[in-house]
């Protein structure tokens, strides 16, 4: 299994964070190897990430389901490989601080599936940190006030 | 002017490596010139298959060869367009050059349960003429620098084990027997395997003779003086001089639309090796009045397209080799019809590709690989594993709706099916004789009987597209027995040396094997390069 976690600090309160976070649409870009994505249904998007493995470029859709919410604290989710045998999920929380302002944080993680399992696995050991990236740093980049109260 | 070397090599990959080590080892300074920032070329891309009668290893096993018995084998399939000399020498000296590298640290094993294409025909093998090496660590035996300029080849790099041991394993079809969390340490350990494993053993015997290779370099002319190659212009616009000549291991024309379109009658075709390779050897050569053969030209194999896999030169294009032998599968054309015996590649490319006189159009091409559940949940489909389905496979719930599906014509697709059922349902093809060779039959199932190619296919049933790949050429720089490039008056171009697919394959004239372009490359590199320095 593959993992990426980190957290950032941000300039608004937690209840509007949460509103930004609820939504996948507000963040989904924020992933760093972002390439496109659609928007299925309330909850559910489908995002296509493109990175390099080796020497291919390689792009894979994974399907993000919404799993839990607990407002304003804590967004769980599910992702599912389209195009690649990957299973995983992530969560991203909103911490309040002392000033009134929010610490973003986030853990994905990914596995691979099927009997190649332990190969697609070593791989993913390379490619997810590049793909994720900082997404706490990135949603807090986004996060001013400005941002979020549009 | 003073030479700078006494030989210079075009190219870095199997070939272009291989001359390298023997004009050092005869004690010649040389510099490899390579046009990519990667080390490898077409070799490393492929599934490094080395086909080298009479070899060592078949007499330490006890297996009976003989450079009379490799004769008997080729000469009646060349369509009398090999070269005496050339194939002689491939015959006679490939041996010797393996056992040569060996010696220097290139490893090779005999493929087990590999046999000729042709094996139960005059002179054919059924065990031993096909080698490879085993797997190279290239983490322990390559410093950093050098491992990342190692090619990965798009093709096999997740898949870190040797021919060896996946026959041992129980082949391609019994992937679920395979050592899966083995496999996953040596991808932590940067080990590869295929063509990456022997172009990791050469690049290490080159890197430890201290042989400089000029990376991002590519050969743009050749310098002569008084008819004689004396080096090469370089991309940078420098003179690189060599007092005994150059040999040239650029590969062929793989990826140059040009010489594809102006000389053969093929489909479009798609690249399988190199990026890199694009006729520039050949013009160099043609420049200077070198002979030129085509033997057929493109070397053909089937190819498919995964989905989201792609290069900086655009979408990486498989090998469809092994698949369609497995039972439980079938390919058709437009017209929903078979048009040959699917387990064996030879019969599958020239199908594939054949142009009908008639209506000037390609009946076979495009083509679908067609194969049911029980088949996907059985056997890998390249990076796909059994079990897996990706939602871009066409998939349908009966033979019409998959036709409809994939543009096929809907009634013949549904007889073919039909009349292949019944037939693999008691193991025979009377249209093709799927699984009647022993070639055919060593790539099917082994477990699934009377013909482990053959079984009838259940719905649901699964698409996929394929197209005309090409992993090389026949076609290339005419040369004779020692390598040397001829001139179009027949007469050798002093100084100037090919190997690889650079060469034109005199061996086996129209045609060819696999292993056969691996093993031509190591053996007119190694000769060529000892020629031009008078070692030979």
């Amino acid at each position: 299994m593959a993992e990426s976690l980190g957290e950032a600090r941000c300039d608004v309160q937690p209840d509007v964070a949460w509103l930004f976070i609820r939504n996948l649409d507000n963040w989904i870009r924020e992933f760093q190897g972002y390439d496109d994505h659609t928007v299925e249904a309330d909850g559910s998007i489908l995002l296509q990430m493109r990175g390099k493995m080796g020497f291919m470029t390689k792009v894979t859709r994974l399907r993000i389901v919404i799993t839990e919410e607990q407002p304003p604290s804590r967004l769980s989710f599910s992702m599912t490989g389209v195009t690649d045998a990957l299973d995983g999920g992530g969560e991203l929380h909103i911490t309040p601080t002392e000033g009134g302002t929010s610490i973003i944080s986030y853990r994905v993680t990914l596995s691979g599936r099927g009997i190649a399992a332990p190969v697609l696995n070593e791989f993913l050991n390379f490619v997810v940190p590049d793909a994720i990236g900082d997404l706490a740093a990135r949603i807090a980049e986004r996060l001013t006030p400005e941002a979020a109260g549009a | 002017m003073s030479a700078d070397h006494e030989l210079i090599v075009v190219g870095a990959g199997g070939a272009g490596l291989t001359a390298a080590i023997a004009a050092h080892d005869a004690g010649a300074s040389v510099v490899v010139l390579e046009k990519s920032s990667y080390v490898g070329g077409t070799f490393a891309y492929s599934t490094g298959l080395t086909w080298i009668p009479n070899n060592h290893h078949m007499r330490e096993e006890g297996a009976d060869d003989s450079s009379a018995e490799a004769l008997r084998y080729i000469v009646p399939r060349t369509s009398g367009r090999h070269d005496e000399a050339v194939l002689e020498t491939f015959v006679g000296r490939g041996p010797d050059v393996i056992a040569y590298l060996e010696r220097e640290g290139v490893p090779f094993e005999i493929v087990p349960g590999y046999p000729d294409e042709q094996a139960d025909e005059p002179g054919g093998r059924t065990h031993g003429r096909y080698l490879s090496s085993p797997v190279f660590a290239a983490a322990a035996e390559l410093d950093a620098e050098w491992r990342e300029i190692l090619v990965r080849s798009p093709n096999y790099s997740g898949l870190p084990a040797s021919w060896r041991e996946i026959q041992g394993w129980g082949g391609f079809g019994s992937i679920a027997n395979w050592n899966w969390e083995l496999l996953a340490g040596r991808v932590r350990d940067d080990v590869r395997a295929f063509g990456m494993s022997t172009a990791g053993y050469l690049l290490k015997a080159a890197r430890a003779r201290g042989i400089e290779i000029r990376l991002d370099t590519a050969a743009v002319s050749l310098l002569t003086d008084r008819g004689r190659v004396i080096g090469v212009t370089d991309s940078r616009g420098e003179e690189v001089r060599a007092s005994r000549g150059v040999v040239l291991s650029t590969g062929s024309y793989d990826n140059d639309p040009t010489f594809k379109r102006n000389l053969e009658p093929h489909p479009p075709t798609v690249s399988l090796g190199a990026p890199t390779v694009d006729g520039s050897g050949l013009v160099m050569a043609l420049e200077l009045g070198a002979q030129f053969a085509l033997l057929g030209g493109q070397l053909l194999t089937p190819a498919y397209h995964v989905e989201g896999e792609e290069t900086d030169a655009g979408p990486v294009y498989r090998m469809l080799a092994r698949e369609p032998g497995f039972p439980g599968s079938v390919i058709v054309n437009r017209n929903g019809e078979r048009f040959c015996d699917e387990s064996t590649i030879t019969e599958l490319r020239r199908a594939l590709a054949l142009l009908d006189p008639h209506t000037r159009s390609y009946p076979n091409h495009p083509a679908f690989f067609v194969f049911d559940q029980r088949w996907k949940d059985r056997y890998p489909l390249g990076p796909i594993m059994p079990g897996e389905t990706p939602e871009w496979l066409s998939r349908a719930d009966t033979a019409s709706e998959l036709a409809r599906l994939i543009g096929v014509d809907e009634k013949r697709f549904e007889t073919t099916l039909t009349t292949f059922n019944e037939g693999a349902a008691v193991g025979t093809d009377e249209s093709f004789g799927r699984g009647e060779s022993k070639f055919s039959r060593a790539h099917g199932d082994p477990e699934v009987t009377p013909n482990p190619c053959l079984r009838p296919l259940e719905p649901p049933l699964y698409a996929l597209d394929v197209c005309v790949g090409i992993v090389g050429t026949n076609g290339g720089l005419v040369i004779d027995g020692t390598g040397a490039v001829q001139s179009v008056r027949g007469e050798s171009i002093p100084g100037l040396y090919a190997a690889g697919n650079a060469a034109a394959n005199l061996v086996g004239g129209l045609w060819y094997n696999a292993g056969m372009m691996n093993a031509r490359g190591m053996i007119f590199g190694f000769v060529g390069a000892r020629a031009a320095l008078g070692a030979e």
